[in-house]
């Protein structure tokens, strides 16, 4: 046995398209990123790879045609045990943003699908799409049935939180492992070789001198798609230094809980006089973007909900409206199974993000708009709630005038 | 003798808000009613689209039971039109023709089962050549066009005969006569000075000769768009009309009295004016190809009514299409009149049908998207034009 101490490292990957996705986009991004991630884990010898992969980007893989390969590449890489498949919202919304209710839907629909497309009836990790977070999400989470999830370490100096490294939080019995926001960020900041990466890590094990971890999650398309070739330069890099490696390991999530120099230390205890802007019993609320000048200014989902922006404004407005008209809606009733899968599928979080400060593409944020309001036509049509619709028919002329200013002003800042 | 034919054109467009109906009944319907209640032997046409028949019917039964009275005992001459007050030339002939059916119809079904008119009114007066034929094809006798703009094309306003176009008798409408009266807020204290100012302009124009002159009005003039010509101003107009030389005729008599001359009209509608004539604009108060929102409303319009045609089985859904073409929604996107909600309104009804129309495919949502995308686009210039217009109030 090896005195080495370990150094254990995870890679949480998202792959998530939202059904709006256009025919040439998600081409592409198959092509350029999921396939070869998904034909390098099949084809690696060492290592495990976290997963999450979303009902809406099967949606989507099913309408460009490519449906059954991904299927395939997924179930030879479970079959092997190459692969920790994570579950998650079905249709990526930013879950504590929607009313519980609509959270266990959106969970009992990805537990559906997983099972009906790839054969999965375990419950192990659940990836909260963004990684947006909130307490109340971990009741919910951990009566499903769900082991672990994860949430962003980002914000927690700010609330007295250590990071762990060679144990794992668990609240209530709920593992919560904490994402390297440095590490998950850097390797998008510049292109960085899998064997630096490998050393990098090696170095700090032979400091810490004991068993540690370290989580990097990112969305799947970083590698290839965002970051061409990347998982080229840097997975299969990485993948071939670590088998040579004598003490980083590539594992899963879920093989942390069964490392026995990781261990689980109970809920997270606080430095004292150190708190953030939020209340919080666990974690603050926090997503994979959240910066503490974020939490400062009380943005806990700056690219999906971001205070003073009109646009995110009134997209929550139209949400809320929504799902406020449907509510107590039998849904078991099969003339408004329709309204259901609109429901369950117009809040997904990209229409959100692409309205933020920091991105910006208006045709994207229509479709968001347009399927929220196809949700809407039909709910008034079923209920008979035209007020409803009309108060619907006000928020989307607010949208369409602010989209419209915020694209006169991008406009002016692109010329200036 | 000297005949006037006064029309009242009585119009709600069908998605009106009930207690806007509830207050122009109570400004002009119901006091107009009894007026002409009272007055039996006066003969005045009028057309009332079917769209406002329903809401009276629903909304006010009492005023309609009195329509229909005078109307069942000869006294009111109603004409055909538009049920849901399409703009004509602007719509396909088969769909005039709809509308037109579906006016005599329903009227038939909710005002009186004798209702078989003889005459058509184009709403608005929006009239091209086209349409002539087409009335004289499903079995009309005559319509009317404004006489407003012939001047411009040195067509002269006959009095003492009738033009004619592909055979059937076009009344022109006096745009001076009417215009005066509906813009007459405080010019003729009583009923009677408006009455013997007509008699005294028809003299001086026809001198001693027989002639006419028809006049046509929105019936919400009385009453509702002016406080001042009110039921006491109907009354004493009525009683003046009773007891002067001047006689008051059914258009459909006025036809058969005078002799008919085929003549060319040009397109035009009662609102249309020189510089519409000279841009060749004639219908700019609902489609201007100078106006970016009309284009869109055009745009949308026209798509929603393919999608509906292409499921011309499903009634329903034809009724909703039949009723999104009222006209108002693009008088309030004119230039002179423009009102962002009243707009949106049409709008979004059309989105309403539209959406209809995908869950009828099965909730094929691909079906509409470029329905959706002219939706944006169109709300966005509303906005725009909102904002536009309220910088320049502020400033």
């Amino acid at each position: 046995m090896s005195s080495n101490p370990k150094a254990y490292v995870c890679f949480v990957l998202d792959f998530y398209q939202p059904t709006t996705q256009t025919t040439n986009v998600a081409k592409k991004i198959v092509e350029e990123a999921y396939f070869p991630i998904l034909r390098l884990i099949n084809t690696s010898d060492h290592g495990r790879f976290t997963i999450s992969i979303t009902q809406s980007l099967f949606q989507v893989l099913h309408r460009i045609g490519y449906e059954e390969e991904v299927r395939q590449l997924l179930r030879q890489a479970l079959d092997n045990e190459r692969l920790d498949l994570a579950h998650s919202g079905a249709y990526h919304s930013v879950l504590p943003l929607l009313p519980i209710d609509e959270v266990r839907r959106q969970i009992e629909l990805d537990l559906a699908f997983k099972k009906e497309q790839l054969a999965i009836d375990s419950r192990a990790g659940f990836f909260l799409p963004e990684l947006c977070y909130d307490d109340k999400l971990l009741p919910l989470i951990q009566e499903m049935g769900f082991k672990w999830t994860l949430v962003d370490d980002q914000l927690a100096g700010l609330y007295g939180i250590t990071v762990p490294t060679s144990n794992i939080y668990h609240v209530n019995g709920l593992s919560v492992f904490m994402r390297s926001s440095l590490w998950s960020n850097a390797l998008t900041s510049k292109h960085w070789s899998g064997l630096a990466f490998v050393r990098h890590l090696e170095r700090h094990a032979e400091q810490l001198g004991r068993d540690s971890y370290t989580i990097v999650s990112l969305s799947a398309e970083t590698f290839g798609h965002h970051m061409p070739w990347y998982h080229e330069t840097f997975l299969k890099d990485m993948l071939f230094a670590a088998t040579n490696s004598v003490s980083v390991e590539l594992c899963a999530v879920s093989d942390l809980l069964n490392k026995h120099k990781i261990r689980q230390t109970g809920t997270p205890v606080r430095e004292a006089g150190k708190t953030g802007r939020f209340t919080c019993t666990w974690f603050p609320p926090s997503s994979w973007a959240t910066s503490a000048d974020d939490d400062r200014r009380g943005d806990s989902y700056p690219h999906w909900r971001s205070r003073g922006n009109p646009i995110h404004d009134y997209l929550w407005q139209l949400t809320e409206l929504i799902l406020d008209s449907c509510r107590g809606m039998d849904f078991g009733e099969p003339r408004n199974a329709a309204l259901r899968n609109l429901l369950d599928q117009s809040f997904y979080s990209c229409q959100y993000y692409w309205a933020s400060i920091w991105f910006w593409n208006p045709e994207l944020v229509y479709l968001g708009i347009d399927l929220q309001m196809r949700a809407l036509y039909k709910c008034a049509r079923l209920t008979g709630n035209l007020d409803a619709l009309a108060q619907g028919e006000r928020i989307y002329r607010n949208l369409m005038r602010n989209i419209h200013v915020r694209q006169v002003e991008e406009k002016g800042k692109r010329r200036s | 003798m000297k005949y006037v034919a006064l029309l009242l054109h009585m119009y709600q467009p069908p998605i009106q808000r009930p207690e806007i109906v509830d207050q122009v009944v109570q400004d002009t319907y119901d006091p107009l009613s009894r007026q002409l209640a009272e007055f039996p032997t006066l003969k005045l046409s009028a057309n009332i689209n079917f769209s406002l028949i329903r809401h009276l019917h629903s909304l006010a039964p009492d005023t309609l039971n009195r329509i229909r009275d005078c109307y069942e005992s000869g006294a009111l001459e109603i004409t055909s039109s538009g049920a849901y007050h399409p703009i004509f030339p602007l719509i396909s002939e088969v769909e005039v023709e709809r509308q037109l059916r579906k006016n005599d119809e329903g009227m038939r079904q909710f005002f009186s089962s004798r209702f078989a008119p003889e005459g058509v009114f184009p709403p608005e007066l929006a009239y091209h050549d086209n349409l002539p034929d087409l009335f004289r094809r499903l079995g009309y006798r005559w319509t009317l066009a404004d006489d407003g703009t012939m001047s411009y094309y040195g067509i002269d306003v006959p009095y003492d005969d009738i033009y004619t176009s592909h055979g059937i008798p076009v009344f022109l409408r006096s745009n001076h006569w009417s215009n005066k009266l509906a813009d007459a807020q405080y010019v003729w204290r009583h009923g009677k000075d408006f009455v013997e100012e007509l008699a005294r302009g028809m003299k001086s124009w026809i001198g001693e000769r027989d002639g006419y002159i028809v006049i046509a009005l929105d019936g919400e003039t009385f009453g509702h768009h002016r406080r001042s010509l009110n039921e006491s101003f109907l009354r004493e107009m009525f009683e003046a009309f009773h007891n002067c030389d001047l006689r008051l005729a059914h258009l459909s008599e006025l036809s058969r009295i005078f002799p008919h001359r085929p003549q060319f009209l040009p397109p035009s509608s009662w609102s249309t004016d020189l510089a519409g004539v000279i841009n060749r604009d004639y219908f700019s108060w609902w489609k201007s190809p100078q106006n970016r929102v009309h284009t869109l409303q055009w745009e949308l319009t026209d798509y929603v009514a393919a999608k509906v045609n292409d499921l011309a089985a499903h009634e329903e859904l034809r009724d909703e299409m039949d009723q999104a073409l009222y006209s108002c929604q693009y008088w309030w996107a004119s230039f002179w009149r423009f009102n962002a909600d009243e707009v949106c309104k049409g709008v979004f009804n059309l989105m309403r049908i539209l959406h209809h129309v995908a869950e009828i495919h099965g909730d094929r949502y691909d079906e509409l998207a470029e329905g959706e995308r002219i939706c944006r686009e169109l709300i966005t210039e509303i906005e725009l034009e909102h904002n536009r217009r309220q910088h320049e109030q502020q400033s």
